[in-house]
């Protein structure tokens, strides 16, 4: 009892030589400025950057990395987070990336993981910007005067620079390029994309919406295209059902949904009715089945929507 | 190890660590000065002190959660804090033991002896802490206002605890506590819906005037060190001054000396905070009393019973401050520290009357709205009452003020100092600034005080905040107050002489105090001109003492133009400096006049600070003639003179 | 077991019981009031209610728009149809400028308030007799980084304004009349307390949740606490934004749009030169107009027509007769 009680006094005396050395900020105040707006001056090592091993030789990294979930996305992204909250976004981890020698240039990484290579195009896809250049860096890349985007594997990676200039271009790319090297791609995750015909498709225009599709609620999964013939623009779009006869029922759900927002149905021109196609105010809407997929065309003219689900018919016909 | 050994070695322990906190409050980064030392710790320990600023402000500020620990320790075994941590009870009891060494064993027991008048403390304790309730329950009060449901809810579910506690058989006369319980209640739910007692009741936290480590604290930082420092000059350069000294001295001393009266007089008479922990320990597990119910009845345990608590009959467990030393003195062995209760039976409670409860709630309760009559919170303000950088608005401040003399230890001008009783009756011993004392004014660079309060009765604020920079640039500075020039004292004003040091003293960049220049004639009356040529006038005859005026603040008008700078006067004439001759020289017979330069300095009051720098350089030094009031001071928007 | 040692043991257990409730009862009450910040400078027994009207009564309803892709040369011009800054800000006071400071992004990316534009509105107020200006905004990234990376605080120092963060003890619980969010919500409110002015400067963004980002928006930054439940009903609270903050003046950048990807953007190809400056005292009708810079209406934005209904300012920006100019 009593040596526990001596036990304590050395503890209390130990706890009190160890306050001593945090200053009380009384005697601070003269020596430290006050909370001036200044350069955080927050440690970290690079060893400890998850993007360490990504990172070209003339880069090193500028700041702490930063980690956010999924609740905590909107910290960073503010009222983007709900585009990758709906595509199931885990996490988001930031740094940001110089070379030493010149610090004003400095380019911010952002890296989804978003749980899978699907989840991962469908961001990819649905914020893909009109002026972008694609690239092959990664399973799909493109890139714009001051930022690169990619996908890889289950990964969706955003580099936006400070500044557009040639040197940061490169850096990006040379990282893109690391990444992939470590990061094994999965470009078999989005067969669909492949499914879609190649010919007058509009370049980078594949977009996947996991959910509600043109705003139906039963198109998930589905892959969406723009093409051009001449002068005449049209969407293609494909989704794959695990059987044929879902695939007929979804066609037939689609048809009804049409009619329900004012469609009429108008006969195919071939004998054969291989397709079904719908009248929406001047604009047709077509759509099929053919084995496992549906597809079909959307917002297009009579002639255009016939030409496309031609096209698509035939491709899918090659690749079952 | 005897137990009672263990115990010296803690008390020692502590109070060498409470000394030592006072001795290192002392601004600086050296090991013997404030560094990171937790030089609050022992005011944080303190219930007595959460508790009441708990009361007054229904918060709990910082490291004033240390006193759950005591709290907690107390419940479970007892008065510990009294018999092992105290310091001031360790000098009493010091003090008590040396003392009686030489008085035989029917004195000591008539010492020791349980006292009825013990009981005082705890009338002292309910005092204190309704004085501090106020403003809890004029909230309380305020929450039922336009929901009688509550009161409703409150009263079943008074019944309900009355019939459970009646079934349990946890109280003999549940009649009692329920019609009790019933009154309070219906008084409660009166006055909320009737008298608005919110404007009515007030608080004022005056638990420090007597608890024991608020006074230790005041008396070792107020009266004690400053009679060490001046010997040695060891903690600081300059020596320290308190006023009020004397009087923190003569309490103290006078708690000391009682000892020789009766041994540890203030734990058992007068000490709210040991009052606060006996009740706190009625249901402690482990308690002071005997194994077996009859003894030999030799009164040995009450030689040196240190709280006078009957260990030999049935012990009073709400006085027992665990000394020990009973179990060291009991000839049959029969006295222990176990988890029974006494075999002899024990007072668990303290004796209160109930006319005596009543008596201390009500006058704790009524005494505060009372001093208010005053208005001293109001238009009769005391302007004379300035608080340190960072206090709280005056209301605000008595909620939490606990008169430990931290601040004025800390303060490396000396300029706070304790408030006598002509600041106010509340007011007594809390921080103001007097810048008589002391080396300087409020330092620009220092806001150690209120980094210091244990109770931010003095907000922690930072340098931005006190300059009024940065974030805080639109708020502007922290004012204490402002600075009045006495134009009947001050020298330029009054007495016709040069002096312009509170200007030249003032730290506020644009300056607060700015000059007014005048020309004025000097007393000397002058006969008209005897003689003048290019640079220099002569009356003919001897009139003032050569040199008197020639420090260049002296002019001479002569004739048309302006006033010329006199650079030498003899007994008769004068000489004007040569950058500037007469425009024509004077004609004997012409009247000539001596002029002297005055900057007279005025005060801005959009600028001033009231940081009191001026009014310690004022060389007039009895009664300053430029001297700063709390009028304007930031903390209370009605005190504001400027738009 | 005797009588006598199950009573002592009876006993033991009850106050056992009773000590632990004691105990149990002082830790609640501990960490119920525990108050480790200690009070604020100003009472927070009563909390604010509505914040200190900044607009100028003669120069309500005044709008101007320039064009031109100098974002200073337009923003003299813009202030010029409105008759100087001199009409706004007056000698002595103390002007708050809420830019939007809310990423920490280069200023390339036109997610945050042009640096340019923060210094030449800085140096606008301090020619017209400013005593002091500062710059504030509560970002949504960490606010050290968002207001140095993008620019804002070093064009703010170097142009003589001060940069406030939003350290806790600047917020105080502010209360909307008749709000339905804005009840008692902390705010970013004590430098407003001490200001004599408020401008609003903010860029013109999209955003995904919002439609839009622009001045009504940008007040949003005001909000304290754990601001994202708004997100839920977006629309609700920019309104109620708009009927508690009244600038004296909002200037609208819109030289560069962020066309999508709104609010951070990333890429310059979100962006499109819309070379367009809004200056003027009604924020629905500076927003309305910016909405067509956007390629919507401001029939896209239910904030706005939310804001004009409350009496917030009037979504039809032509009935102000706005000053067009080319600079």
């Amino acid at each position: 009892m009593g040596i526990l009680i001596l036990i304590v006094l050395v503890l209390i005396g130990a706890w009190v030589f160890s306050r001593q050395s945090r200053f009380n900020p009384a005697i601070l105040a003269d020596t430290t400025p006050g909370p001036a707006a200044s350069e955080p001056a927050k440690t970290f090592s690079p060893a400890d950057s998850p993007l360490s091993k990504f990172l070209p030789e003339n880069l090193a990294p500028l700041s702490a990395p930063e980690t956010f979930n999924a609740d905590t996305l909107s910290d960073k992204i503010d009222g983007r987070a709900e585009l990758y909250l709906s595509a199931g976004v885990r996490e988001l981890q930031c740094q940001r990336l110089a070379r030493p020698s010149d610090p004003e240039s400095w380019m911010e990484v952002y890296l989804y993981d978003m749980g899978g290579a699907r989840n991962a195009f469908a961001v990819f896809g649905i914020q893909r910007r009109d002026e972008a250049e694609d690239l092959d860096v990664a399973d799909f890349a493109y890139k714009t005067p001051n930022a690169l985007f990619f996908v890889r594997g289950r990964y969706y990676v955003e580099i936006v620079a400070a500044s557009a200039s040639g040197e940061t271009a490169a850096d990006m790319e040379a990282f893109a390029k690391r990444f992939c090297e470590n990061v094994p791609g999965d470009r078999q995750a989005v067969p669909e994309a492949e499914m879609l015909p190649p010919d007058n498709r509009i370049p980078g225009s594949v977009i996947l919406y996991m959910k509600e599709g043109f705003g139906f609620e039963k198109f998930d999964n589905l892959f969406v295209a723009g093409y051009q013939f001449g002068e005449a623009q049209a969407t293609g779009f494909l989704t794959v059902r695990p059987s044929t006869g879902e695939a007929t029922e979804l066609v037939e759900a689609y048809s009804k949904h049409l009619i329900a927002n004012g469609g009429v149905e108008e006969q195919t021109a071939g004998a054969d009715s291989w397709a079904r196609i719908f009248n929406l105010f001047g604009a047709y809407e077509l759509v099929f089945a053919r084995g496992k997929c549906v597809a079909g065309v959307h917002e297009a003219d009579r002639d255009t929507a016939e030409q496309l689900g031609s096209l698509l018919y035939e491709r899918l016909g090659r690749n079952p | 190890m005897k137990i009672v050994f263990i115990r010296r070695i803690s008390q020692l322990f502590f109070l060498v660590l409470f000394l030592g906190f006072c001795v290192v409050s002392t601004l600086g980064t050296e090991w013997w000065q404030l560094r990171g030392w937790p030089v609050n710790w022992f005011l944080e320990l303190d219930p007595l002190v959460a508790i009441g600023t708990l009361l007054t402000t229904q918060t709990l500020y910082a490291g004033l959660i240390w006193a759950l620990a005591t709290v907690v320790l107390t419940i479970l075994f007892g008065r510990f804090f009294c018999g092992w941590v105290c310091p001031f009870g360790t000098l009493h009891q010091a003090i008590g033991y040396f003392w009686r060494r030489t008085t035989n064993f029917s004195q000591r027991i008539e010492l020791n002896r349980h006292r009825p008048a013990q009981t005082l403390k705890y009338y002292v304790l309910i005092f204190l802490l309704s004085a501090a309730a106020g403003t809890t329950i004029a909230r309380l009060t305020a929450t039922v206002r336009g929901q009688p449901l509550i009161p409703a809810l409150i009263v079943a579910a008074c019944f309900i605890m009355a019939g459970l506690l009646a079934v349990l058989k946890v109280i003999p006369k549940v009649e009692k506590v329920g019609a009790t319980l019933l009154a309070l209640v219906a008084a409660w739910t009166g006055f909320a819906l009737f008298l608005p007692v919110e404007h009515l009741l007030a608080s004022s936290l005056q638990s420090g005037l007597l608890d024991p480590i608020p006074l230790l604290h005041r008396s070792v930082n107020l009266a004690l060190l400053p009679l060490v420092d001046k010997a040695t000059q060891a903690a600081s350069l300059a020596a320290r001054h308190y006023e009020q000294a004397w009087l923190i001295g003569t309490v103290f001393l006078a708690a000391l000396f009682l000892n020789l009266v009766i041994p540890r007089f203030y734990c058992r008479f007068i000490c709210p905070l040991g009052a606060l922990l006996g009740v706190l320990s009625r249901y402690a597990l482990w308690r002071v009393g005997k194994t077996k119910a009859d003894c030999s009845m030799c009164m040995r345990c009450e030689t040196d019973c240190e709280g006078a608590c009957e260990p030999s009959g049935q012990i009073r467990s709400p006085e027992c401050v665990l000394c020990m030393n009973c179990l060291r003195t009991c000839e049959d062995d029969v006295i222990s520290y176990r988890a029974a209760r006494s075999a002899a039976g024990e007072h668990a409670s303290p004796d209160l009357t109930r006319r005596g409860f009543i008596v201390s709630i009500v006058s704790g309760l009524v005494t505060v709205p009372i001093l208010r009559l005053s208005d001293a919170l109001g238009l009769n303000w005391n302007p004379r009452l300035i608080r340190p950088p960072g206090a709280l608005a005056e209301g605000d401040f008595l909620n939490r003020c606990i008169k430990c003399g931290q601040c004025m230890r800390i303060c490396p001008t000396n300029i706070i100092q304790p408030a006598g009783p002509e600041l106010g009756v509340e007011a007594l011993w809390t921080p103001t600034l007097n810048f008589r004392i002391g080396t300087s004014g409020c330092q620009t660079n220092c806001v150690a005080c209120g980094n210091i309060c244990p109770t931010a009765a003095i907000r922690p604020i930072t340098l931005d905040e006190k300059a009024g920079q940065n974030a805080f640039a639109a708020r502007g500075p922290i004012r204490l107050g402002t600075a009045f020039v006495d134009q009947g004292r001050c020298l330029p004003w009054a007495m016709g002489t040069p002096c312009i040091v509170c200007q030249e003293n003032c730290p506020v960049s644009p300056k607060a105090i700015y000059i007014r220049e005048v020309f004025e004639p000097v007393r000397d009356l002058l006969p008209p001109v005897a003689s003048a040529d290019e640079l220099s006038l002569d009356f003919g005859q001897p009139l003032f003492k050569p040199g008197r005026y020639s420090t260049g603040d002296f002019y001479c008008r002569a004739g048309a133009g302006e006033p010329r700078r006199i650079v030498d006067n003899t007994a008769s004439g004068i000489t004007i400096g040569s950058t500037r001759p007469w425009d024509a020289p004077p004609k004997p017979g012409q009247p000539a006049e001596i002029l002297i330069r005055l900057q007279r300095p005025c005060v801005d009051p959009a600028l001033c600070i009231g940081c009191g720098i001026c009014e310690h350089e004022c060389p007039v030094t009895g009664l300053r003639a430029i001297r700063v009031t709390a009028e304007n001071e930031s903390r209370s928007m009605k005190r504001t003179i400027t738009p | 077991m005797s009588e006598a040692e199950n009573t002592t043991r009876r006993d033991f257990l009850l106050r056992g019981a009773k000590a632990a409730a004691a105990i149990a009862a002082a830790g609640f009450a501990a960490r119920t009031f525990r108050d480790p910040a200690g009070p604020p400078a100003v009472s927070r027994s009563e909390p604010l209610v509505g914040l200190p009207d900044f607009s100028i009564p003669e120069q309500a309803g005044k709008l101007a728009i320039a064009t031109g892709a100098n974002r200073v040369r337009t923003l003299r011009a813009a202030m010029d149809a409105l008759g100087g800054m001199g009409k706004f800000v007056e000698r002595g006071d103390r002007v708050i400028l809420k830019i939007n400071a809310g990423f920490s992004t280069p200023p390339i990316l036109s997610a945050t308030t042009h640096p340019d534009l923060v210094s030449e509105v800085v140096r606008l107020c301090l020619a017209a007799g400013a005593s002091a200006v500062m710059v504030m905004d509560n970002p949504v990234n960490d606010p050290v980084s968002s207001f140095e990376l993008s620019g804002i605080a070093g064009a703010a120092r170097a142009a003589g304004a001060a940069v406030i963060l939003p350290q806790a003890n600047l917020f105080r619980p502010v209360t909307l009349p008749g709000g339905e969010f804005i009840r008692e919500w902390p705010f970013f409110s004590l430098p407003l307390e001490g200001a004599t002015k408020l401008i609003g400067l903010a860029p013109v963004k999209s955003h995904n949740r919002a439609g839009a980002s622009m001045i009504l928006k940008n007040w949003y930054g005001l909000l304290g606490g754990r601001r994202n439940v708004f997100h839920q009903d977006i629309n609700g609270i920019v309104k109620e934004l708009a009927q508690l903050v009244k600038p004296t003046l909002v200037i609208l950048d819109g030289t560069t749009a962020m066309m999508t990807n709104g609010p951070t953007g990333g890429s310059l190809s979100d962006l499109k030169p819309t070379n367009t400056m809004i200056a003027g005292t009604d924020p629905v009708a500076a927003d309305a107009f910016g909405a067509t810079l956007l390629d919507m209406s401001a029939d896209d934005l239910p904030y706005i027509a939310k804001a004009a209904a409350a009496g917030a300012g009037t979504a039809n920006y032509e009935l102000l007769n706005p000053i067009r100019i080319e600079a």
